[in-house]
């Protein structure tokens, strides 16, 4: 498992023994830190904002554009000269199958979808009197911004986070504004602008996961509503009740089951309010029930969820009551906020 | 033929239902007073009776039959110390003197600047800023960054009466906002006291929970570290059922057991409405937002 830290640091940890197999460090984030709030004011310091890794390498960005590709065996990170991510950036996700696929976006940065291999080739050509390399290396997609408003403006752009929606097409994307908005591109047409465009709710979309219904879209924003948006209805199925902080990853579980029984599908929230909910999955014949199934006080401010499925053990004996004994059963790796100082970003290692 | 008592609502007569209505409750109140005197009596030969029934006869209240919370906070777990300890307030803890400033919500009224001239007595090193008509508030907070206040309390009107207190601790600290209710200036309570400069002690009362200690742990960052005793000032700041209760009280030991309280300053009532991580930003993330959905029991409290 693969962990980003706050400070900078990212560690690779095995999960069996706790241990700390790996660490790397983001020199750039480092600086920021040290600096004065009066020279660098705290929402534009560098942050680690994406986290993706495979069997061979490691790849990180931080929030002004500067990535890394590092072999696992490197002792430091190695990052790529002059790619032209851009600055601002909020979010960097690969596609989950095809990993050298990725896309960004941030603060008036919209989205754009790049392809690692380009920018490796690209970086082996390149010469050290190119101060840049060309702003389109590697560039598979860029995104359109809608046209003006009604007063003639151009509409504010802002990703907060970014879902590629289809396992083996990585031109379906799903995105969320800080603007309210959700918004769905699907590059393999003609068409740059976004397919969809809803306005949800009126706080920022800090979080959108995808779910096992490809309709289905979990959000959440930052005061404590977490809902599950249906695309192709364009609006919220239902928000969950019993959350009092804001919730800053989302993931669906699919809990283990007796043979022959469809296990059940949970939503793990885990928010600022040092709290881990769960909740049930809107069951497509069942009303949506909004009441929490339980939480799990995790004692510091929780900023992402991973599950680790290989670990899911069977139930034991029926399931009696409405109490689900299964979730003690699970084994999360819900990590939290230590000090103020250090953020947990982990992503699961993908063999 | 065994009497049948007759009952008040029996007789159509208004004035002798009166009488024989009066005459019951005098009857029953006269039972009472004997069962208790006979009570004292044999518990004043048997004190061990009472222990009983003071051990025994203890009522049901919201806060002993309060719902579990499993954010209490438990003294001895170090995670949990540690979470507390490297939290935003800790510059305080290690030295660093509060320095306040206090402003309010545009075009306010005198109950307002009344309310903010007795939180300023409250607070020593706490200056007042009147709240210009341009003045936004992500301007005031990063001016008063530049000047170094330690904290930034903006007092909220309506209704040409004070109702919120924004509470901003300042370098990129937690933001809080309370709902104010009941609040009587001093110069309301009969027989109040007078205000001296010296440092107040603080009392944090049944600050329990995870999101209790953040809230306390603010509210100690506004008061000097070290208190001054000589002046023997006390501010108390008691939480019952997530309202914050806040008097000031000069005390004096008359002897080892008894103690005198004079009620010296305002008196306010608090309530947290919602708790955001960092500096207030209207889009910023919220560590704890109150919502009447999470009212699921009248045995629920958050703090």
């Amino acid at each position: 498992m693969v962990v980003a830290r706050k400070d900078g640091t990212i560690n690779l940890i095995e999960i069996a023994s706790q241990k700390t197999v790996k660490a790397f460090t983001e020199q750039e984030v480092v600086k920021d830190l040290v600096k004065k709030k009066n020279e660098l004011p705290a929402d534009s310091r560098s942050r680690i904002i994406g986290l993706e890794a495979t069997s061979t390498h490691l790849l990180v960005c931080t929030s002004r554009g500067t990535l890394s590709w590092t072999p696992w065996t490197a002792s430091k990170l190695m990052h790529l000269s002059k790619v032209p991510l851009g600055h601002n950036l909020d979010i960097l996700r690969s596609h989950p199958i095809s990993k050298n696929v990725f896309a960004v976006g941030g603060k008036e940065r919209d989205l754009r979808v790049y392809d690692m291999n380009k920018i490796l080739e690209g970086q082996q050509g390149a010469s050290m009197s190119d101060p840049l390399l060309p702003s389109n290396i590697g560039l598979l997609y860029k995104a359109k911004n809608l046209g003006h408003d009604a007063l003639d403006l151009q509409p504010k752009v802002w990703i907060r986070d970014i879902q590629f929606m289809d396992k083996a097409d990585p031109t379906k994307i799903a995105v969320s504004t800080q603007y309210h908005q959700i918004r769905m591109y699907d590059f393999s047409t003609q068409q740059r602008r976004p397919i969809m465009n809803e306005e949800v709710g009126d706080k920022p979309i800090l979080r959108i996961r995808q779910s096992h219904i490809k309709d289905h879209l979990l959000f959440s924003d930052s005061t404590n509503v977490v809902g599950v948006f249906s695309l192709k209805d364009r609006k919220v199925i239902g928000a969950y009740k019993g959350i009092a902080g804001c919730v800053q990853d989302i993931k669906v579980v699919q809990m283990p089951a007796e043979p022959g029984q469809q296990g059940e599908y949970v939503v793990a929230t885990g928010s600022l309010d040092r709290r881990l909910n769960l909740h049930h999955y809107p069951h497509p014949e069942k009303p949506f029930d909004p009441k929490p199934i339980s939480r799990f006080n995790m004692l510091q401010r929780l900023y992402c969820v991973e599950v680790d499925a290989l670990d899911l053990e069977n139930v034991d004996g029926p399931k009696t009551t409405g109490q689900q004994e299964a979730d003690h059963d699970e084994l999360w790796d819900a990590l939290g906020v230590v000090e103020p100082k250090r953020k947990h970003v982990s992503k699961k290692l993908k063999k | 033929m065994p009497k049948v008592p007759v009952l008040p609502s029996d007789i159509k007569n208004k004035q002798k239902r009166e009488n024989l209505y009066h005459k019951l409750k005098a009857e029953k109140a006269k039972k009472k007073l004997e069962r208790r005197k006979q009570l004292a009596k044999d518990e004043a030969k048997n004190p061990e009776l009472k222990e009983k029934r003071l051990r025994e006869n203890v009522p049901r209240t919201l806060e002993n039959t309060r719902e579990h919370d499993d954010t209490m906070v438990d003294a001895e777990d170090e995670e949990v110390a540690e979470d507390i300890a490297s939290d935003e307030l800790a510059s305080y803890f290690s030295g660093k003197t509060p320095k306040i400033v206090v402003t309010t919500s545009k075009k306010c009224t005198k109950v307002t600047y009344d309310f903010c001239a007795e939180l300023i007595s409250m607070m020593p090193n706490a200056q007042f800023e009147k709240r210009g008509a341009k003045h936004e508030l992500r301007q005031i907070i990063k001016i008063a960054n530049e000047q170094e206040f330690t904290d930034l309390i903006v007092v909220n009107e309506d209704h040409k009466q004070p109702n919120g207190i924004t509470l901003i601790h300042l370098p990129e600290g937690p933001s809080a906002y309370f709902k104010l209710s009941n609040f009587i200036p001093a110069s309301r309570i009969t027989d109040h006291g007078a205000v001296t400069a010296h440092f107040p002690e603080i009392i944090l009362n049944n600050f329990n929970t995870r999101l209790g200690h953040t809230i306390g742990r603010m509210f100690q960052a506004l008061f000097p570290q070290v208190p001054e005793f000589q002046g023997r000032q006390a501010i108390t700041f008691h939480n019952q059922r997530d309202f914050i209760f806040v008097r000031r009280h000069r005390y004096v030991f008359r002897d080892t057991d008894r103690v005198g309280l004079q009620e010296l300053g305002p008196k306010f009532t608090l309530k947290l409405k919602w708790l955001q991580k960092g500096v207030y930003d209207r889009n910023g993330e919220y560590e704890w937002l109150f919502k009447p959905e999470l009212e699921t029991s009248r045995r629920r409290f958050f703090l």
